[in-house]
């Protein structure tokens, strides 16, 4: 069992209904606490400092700095980092493989599909 | 590429009602890992506080019409949703709040959690044992 040790996440969602579940689930998880920003130019800001976080959640569809956007900036600088774009509409699943995502969580989800998420990237069982 | 979550054909927006159904069993999940010894660290507790906190709130009657709740009940023309339901939903966020803080159990009020985990669980057709949480052992 592979485990990343003191694992930082971060939970980008402008909803924040949404990202407030998330952020709940995935600190259950982990017993860790997990960053969440409401817009991706913060995610952004953070993301490029030293701090940073081994994981992003993001969601697809947000104003100005979509989750595309994010996501593509995150894997061009930062190709190691874990990026899982959320999102409700179908035809964004092919635009999540297109820019690197690593997983692309489709709404409505499920809290397995979270555990899961956990248990994929973080213990590394899947 | 990965893939999580709802099939192609199920995909939409997440609305309000789906968030309570998702943090109702998350809490329910929180009350079975806590009954069966799994680890409540820091972070846990304050997940479990929150979580608690906004199912209390999302645990408003609905009239008994949650859609993702297909209950055996229901489709035998019983609404099982009702007050008594949204009230064993409060009382779980109490207890799960009471976990989080420290506050004493003991043997009847673990039974009590677990006899209302399961009413609800029963209610809302949620087969927690379709989970996987022996990963929650690590904290």
């Amino acid at each position: 069992m592979t485990i990343i040790s003191n694992v930082k996440i971060a939970v980008v969602d402008d909803d924040e209904p949404h990202r407030g579940f998330v952020v709940n689930a995935l600190m259950y998880c982990v017993n860790r606490d997990v960053i969440s920003f409401e817009n991706s130019y913060s995610a952004w800001l953070y993301l490029e400092g030293a701090e940073s976080a081994d994981i992003v959640v993001s969601d697809a569809e947000m104003p100005e700095m979509d989750g595309f956007e994010l996501i593509s900036r995150i894997k061009n600088k930062f190709p190691g980092k874990i990026c899982i774009l959320m999102s409700g509409n179908p035809a964004n699943e092919k635009m999540a493989i297109d820019i690197g995502a690593d997983a692309f969580l489709a709404k409505p989800f499920s809290v397995n599909d979270l555990f899961t998420i956990v248990q994929t990237f973080v213990v590394g069982e899947h | 590429m990965y893939r999580f979550g709802a099939n192609q054909s199920n995909m939409r927006d997440t609305e309000l009602q789906d968030i309570f159904c998702v943090r109702l069993k998350l809490l329910v999940v929180m009350a079975y890992a806590y009954l069966e010894g799994y680890p409540v660290g820091e972070f846990r507790k304050i997940a479990l506080i929150e979580n608690a906190i906004q199912v209390a709130k999302g645990a408003v009657d609905w009239g008994g019409r949650i859609n993702n709740f297909r209950t055996y009940h229901e489709s035998n023309g019983e609404i099982i949703l009702d007050h008594l339901f949204f009230q064993r939903v409060k009382l779980l966020s109490v207890m799960i709040k009471g976990v989080a803080e420290g506050n004493p159990m003991g043997h009847y009020r673990d039974k009590a959690l677990r006899d209302n985990a399961d009413y609800i669980c029963e209610a809302i057709s949620f087969n927690r044992n379709k989970l996987d949480i022996e990963f929650l052992k690590v904290a």
